[in-house]
Parts: structure tokens; sequence; C-alpha cells
């Protein structure tokens, strides 16, 4: 190989390792940087990772306190029906108590004593006092009113006066609580015998115990129909959470039975169903609307007015319910913001400000309207519900 | 209208009435006891009484009844007839309203419902004995 050869050569030797050694560095810059670019785009993912992850919290927390304060609210109303079926069946129970005691004390001293004083009678006036109990025991009891009740006795103390009754108030007491409208010569009779103020105390006797099981059989139906209530209320479709068919009339009537006690309280009622109003939905949320629109009526009217509830079928695919109040009327001012969340006019602590706009979430996931129309006197809100929900499952 | 003191009840509910009527009379069979459906036939018979002559010795009165509340009658009560002891039937749970009628001294006794024997007798423990004919 010639000088020039070796020459040419070594240079090519030379630049090649140059070569060489450019590539070698630029592949540890290049996997230099490779590594650091990986270094920052698993620590952007990390972070992004970790940011998303805050944000679902976020989102789980907000969820959270949304089903918390619809609870809230449920568990508010739960608190005021608490209250009104607490009122209702202390009543029948307070008279059932009552009158269970009256019936152990009075039997154990008319049985005793009936047969003793019926013995010493003369035949027919023992027939006569036979009578009077057979007639107390038919009778519905004491006049409806203590006027009506004050009049008749005041009428039979007069006669019974003419006639030479010893004790005429007594007497006539006893005979109009008997349900005796007209006095007969053998009631005479009867009341002019030596015994006649011990068998009219009998006879009193005997009928109270008769008409305080009366009263035990009545309370305890009242008591059990308030149950039943209760029961298709929380349960209006069978299972819980599902959707079913049923009247929205059967429904409001088992509301109303529940808040008989915040009704009675100088409100007037007329129930105007025009149809029954089937229709397919979760009749448990729809008692919800119901109660809540019964509550806010009754509130717009404390002391008393004229409640509404009127349901008709538009046409024969929908269903309208109409809450009708004659309280004072929402304020212009107030009626943009009926249905927003957490608006309330209510006191700290009497309302969440949840409650219509729960209702509006319920009644629109029936694919229905809430609407309201409002003038001082008159304020009607308006649930229209198509007969078959939208979007609910159907067997 | 028979001279005898007499003790008033006045509820609508017409099972009230007619248990707690029968158990006073068992209790104190020397004492009237007449009904009321209502405030308004309260008054009526609280007058009638009254031109009669007749002593009201305790007026009995729900709470939760149409028109008037039992609270807002017995207030009225007080200041007509002072002297009449004022008892109210309640069977709310609702404390709020309960501290209220405390506070204003409008009641010589609270009636719980479902009251017991043992309340009824601490109501007529309100009236001296009287003696029956």
């Amino acid at each position: 190989m010639s000088d020039d050869g070796l020459t040419a050569l070594s240079k090519r030797v030379r630049f090649l390792e140059r070569e060489l050694r450019y590539s070698h560095e630029a592949r540890v810059r290049l996997e230099d940087l490779n590594e650091r670019n990986q270094l920052i785009r698993s620590r952007s993912n990390d972070e992004l990772n970790q940011k998303n992850a805050e944000l679902e919290a976020a989102l789980e927390r907000l969820v959270r306190a949304q089903v918390q304060l619809v609870q809230s609210e449920k568990m508010a109303s739960l608190g005021q029906l608490v209250a009104s079926v607490a009122h209702e069946l202390n009543t029948p129970l307070g008279a059932i108590r009552a009158s269970a005691g009256s019936v152990r004390d009075l039997v154990v001293e008319s049985v005793t004593r009936l047969p003793t004083v019926l013995a010493r009678l003369e035949p027919g006036r023992r027939e006569a006092c036979n009578e009077l109990i057979r007639h107390g025991l038919a009778s519905s009891g004491t006049p409806p009113t203590s006027r009506e009740e004050r009049r008749l006795r005041r009428q039979l103390q007069q006669e019974l006066e003419e006639a030479g009754v010893d004790r005429p108030d007594d007497a006539a007491k006893v005979l109009v609580e008997l349900g005796v409208p007209t006095l007969q010569p053998s009631h005479l009779d009867l009341l002019r015998s030596p015994l006649a103020g011990e068998i009219l105390r009998l006879t009193q006797d005997v009928v109270a115990v008769y008409r305080s099981s009366e009263n035990i059989r009545f309370a305890a139906d009242r008591a059990a129909k308030m149950v039943f209530a209760l029961k298709s209320f929380v349960h209006p479709g069978g299972a819980d959470g599902e959707h079913s068919e049923g009247a929205i009339t059967e429904h409001l009537d088992t509301v109303l039975t529940l808040y008989r006690a915040q009704i009675r309280n100088g409100v007037e009622l007329v129930r105007d169903y025009q149809d029954d109003g089937v229709v397919w939905g979760r009749h448990d949320q729809l008692n919800q609307v119901w109660t809540n629109l019964l509550h806010n009526a009754l509130q717009a009217m404390e002391g008393g007015g004229h409640l509404t509830l009127c349901v008709r079928a538009p046409d024969d695919r929908t269903v309208q319910v109409d809450v009708t109040d004659s309280g004072p009327g929402i304020p212009p001012a107030v009626q943009p913001r009926v249905f927003e969340p957490f608006f309330t006019t209510k006191a700290v602590g009497e309302g969440s400000g949840l409650g219509l706009s729960i209702c509006l979430d319920i009644v629109t996931g029936h694919g229905g309207s809430l609407t309201f129309e409002t003038r001082p006197g008159r304020t009607t809100f308006s649930v229209v519900l198509p007969r078959s929900a939208v979007g609910a499952p159907r067997p | 209208m028979s001279g005898k003191p007499s003790i008033v009840l006045v509820d609508d509910e017409r099972i009230i009435v007619d248990s707690l009527r029968l158990q006073i009379r068992r209790l104190r069979g020397e004492l009237e006891v007449e009904c009321a459906g209502s405030v308004s036939e309260a008054w009526e018979l609280l007058e009638e009484l009254h031109a009669d002559g007749s002593t009201v010795l305790v007026v009995i009165s729900d709470w939760l009844m149409p028109v008037t509340r039992g609270d807002a009658f017995l207030d009225e009560l007080k200041s007509k007839f002072p002297g009449i002891k004022r008892v109210l039937l309640t069977g709310q749970a609702d404390e709020e309203a309960l501290r209220r009628v405390r506070d204003r001294d409008l009641v010589d006794l609270m009636l719980h419902k479902p009251w017991s024997e043992q309340d009824i007798r601490d109501v007529m423990a309100l009236v001296p004995p009287c003696d029956g004919p």
C-alpha cells in the first residue's frame, strides 16, 4: 500500500472513530433525553392521576352530601308524619284504656247486683226494667250534641216532675243516656218503685259496659286503619323501589289518613276525584310528592281554610293532580325561586328548601310536569303525569 | 239544671268524650259531667250552666279541635272564668308548643293521651270532695 493510501486510510479511521464517538455520544444523549422524557411523562401522569383522584373524591363527597340532604329532607317529613301518627294512635289508645278500665269495674258491680235487684222487683216492673236495658243496648247512645242532650233532659225532667217521680233530674239524665225519647206508662211505674234509684244505676251500668265495648271496638278499628295507612304509605306498590301500577286517589287518601291530625284543625277538605288516577310509576316517590304538596298547602293556611284535592284525566294518556289551598299566595318575588334547591321562606329548622326541588325531580323523572298558579286566597300546584312513565321498566 | 257541681269536657272526638265521661262518673259519682263537641258549644254550655247557677269546677279540653285550638280556648276561659280549673288533653308530641302552654301558666294540669286512671285521679284531686246526695 502506498503512503498516500495509508494516510488516506488512517484519516478514514480517525474519521470513523470520530463518527463513532459522536454517534455514541449522541446515543447516550438520546438515551438520556429519552430517560428524562419518560421521567417527565410518568411524573405528569402521576400528577394527572392524583388530580383525577382528588376530583373523583370531591364528586363522590358531593353526591354523598346530596344523598344525605335528600335523606334529611325525608327524615324531616318522617318527623312530621310520626308526630301526626302518634296523635292519631294516642287518641284511640286513650279511649281504649279508659273504656277497658270502666268495663272491668262495671262488670263486677253489675253482674253481682243485677240478679238481686231484679229478684226483688214485681214481675211487671221486672219486665219494664229488662225492656229499658234492651232499649239502652239498641240505642246509639247520648245525642250527638250536648245542646240536644240538655234539651231532651229538661223536657223529660219536666214530665217526670209532673208525674211525681222522685229525683226527676237523675232519672231524666239516665233516660236520655239510654235513648228513651218519650215516657211510657211502664217507665213511670218502674220509676215509682222504691228501688227506682238502684234500677236506674244498674241499667246505666249495664248499658255502659256494652257501649264501652263498642267504643273499644271502634277505637281499635281506627288505630288499625292508621297502621294500615302507614304500611301502604311506605310500601305503596309492594316491593321497595319498584315501579307498580297504582291509583293516585288511593295513595292521596292514605296520606290524608296519616295527616288527619293536621287537617282537622280548621281545614275544610274537598276531595274532587273525577278519575282514579291510575299510573305506572314509583308510588313510594310519588307519595313523597303528595305529602310535600299537602304539607305546604296546610302550612300556607295556618289556622284554617279550604284544601281541595282534584284528580282528573285531561286525556286518556295523562293524569292531573291539583292541590289547591286558600292561603295568602306566593309573593311575586318568591315565585321564580320556588323550585330552586335550598330556597326556603320557612324559619330555620322548619324546612330545608329541598322539598319542592325534590318533588320536581321525582315528577320529571316520571316524565311529568310540576307547575303552580298563585294569587292571594288561591294557590294551586299541578302535577301532570303520563299514565305510563317514560323509560320505566314495564313487565 | 240539677244544681250539682260539674266538670265540662270539650272534645270533638266522640270516643274520647264517652270514655272520659264514664271514667269520671265512676270515680266521682257526685259530679255532673257535661260534654261539648266544640269550643263554640262549650261557651254556650258554660253560659247556660252559669245562668242556671251551677258551679263548673273543671274544664278538660282537647288540644286539637277544628276552628279553635284547646290552648286558645283555655286562655280565654282563664280570663272569663278564672275560678275554673283548666286541664288540657293532648296527644301531641310537640314539646315546643307544650312548653309555651306551661310558660303562660295556662293550665292547672296537662293530660297526655293515652291517659291512665291515675291521671284522672290527679285531675279529680284538683277538686275538693263534695258531699254528694
